[in-house]
């Protein structure tokens, strides 16, 4: 509810700051990523991500949620993991193409407590020729909380990279590779990764 | 046919003069005469100036001129398309500019 919240006022902003110095962003993406957990279990699932940024010259806000995503076992017997990510970050582009970043993640489930973690990264894109460019967005937190229900020093980072093509002024698509990984406190890694495709809008 | 009939009829000069000199008073001494006058004194045509032009010269003046009129009709539409392919590329050029990923518009909504 709080992410339908944010980008519907993200949305609604649009019309009252329609200046040529503010730029908005909109993205769907599909991310087919396999989880792999400490005992070498995996399961492949695809997860929805949908993402609003709306820019202010140098200055950037996004809001960015990966839907709700449930992990069965590959035997289909339990549910391993119910989650659905809401983020927020602001962002401060320099050199015209890259963005530092400052956010927050959290991570929620059925009947289990919310799992939080401030984060930093960057993002840029740059063009590699006339209707194509590149991209990635790197991120890192550190204090990752109850990740394993208890501690407060988990760890997680973000690496999501790919190209993107200008289909016209409004409209780009791309595929790319993301790749999460969550480390508790007790050195459980859980890696996801697995390759994107999505479809961008600027405004 | 009677004698003055072909007389009358030949159309030779001899002849028209033969006849009124053998019947002076003949029923077609009017005739004969101004037949042998319309001979003796053809009427005269324009005289030609030096400098008109022949019917072959005027051919060639209206092959030249239809030749030019083709040349300048190829040329028009030779410089129709050069234009036609112009506006194509200046439309080519505003929809890369307006498309391109160079544009400090590319802003991609990051997720994380």
């Amino acid at each position: 509810m709080k992410k339908i919240l944010a980008l519907s006022l993200m949305l609604a902003s649009m019309g009252a700051l329609a200046q040529d110095d503010v730029k908005y962003s909109l993205g769907l993406k599909n991310w087919n990523h396999t989880m792999t957990g400490p005992e070498r279990t995996s399961v492949t699932v695809n997860s929805p991500l949908v993402s609003g940024s709306i820019k202010y010259k140098d200055f950037s806000f996004t809001a960015s949620s990966l839907l709700q995503t449930t992990y069965v076992s590959t035997d289909q017997t339990y549910v391993m993991a119910v989650r659905t990510d809401t983020d927020y970050a602001f962002g401060y582009t320099v050199f015209d193409k890259v963005t530092l970043i400052l956010g927050s993640k959290t991570i929620s489930g059925p009947n289990v407590k919310d799992m939080v973690g401030m984060f930093y990264g960057l993002s840029a894109a740059q063009p590699i020729h006339e209707q194509g460019f590149v991209f990635g967005t790197l991120a890192q937190s550190n204090n990752f909380s109850n990740l394993d229900g208890l501690s407060a020093d988990g760890k997680f980072s973000l690496v999501d990279v790919g190209y993107g093509h200008v289909i016209n002024k409004n409209t780009t698509v791309n595929i790319g590779y993301r790749q999460q990984i969550f480390t508790t406190a007790v050195n459980n890694k859980y890696t996801l990764g697995g390759i994107t495709f999505g479809v961008g809008f600027n405004f | 046919m009677a004698n003055w009939e072909k007389t009358l009829s030949s159309g030779k000069i001899e002849d028209y003069q033969a006849y009124l000199a053998n019947y002076p008073n003949g029923t077609f001494v009017a005739v004969a005469k101004r037949s042998l006058d319309a001979l003796l004194n053809p009427p005269t045509t324009a005289a030609v100036p030096a400098n008109s032009v022949s019917k072959q010269e005027v051919d060639k003046l209206i092959k030249q001129a239809e030749e030019k009129l083709r040349q300048e009709a190829n040329s028009r539409s030779s410089l129709e398309k050069e234009l036609e392919k112009a506006k194509i590329e200046a439309e080519r050029l505003k929809n890369s500019q307006t498309n391109s990923a160079s544009t400090k518009k590319l802003f991609v909504s990051p997720s994380f």
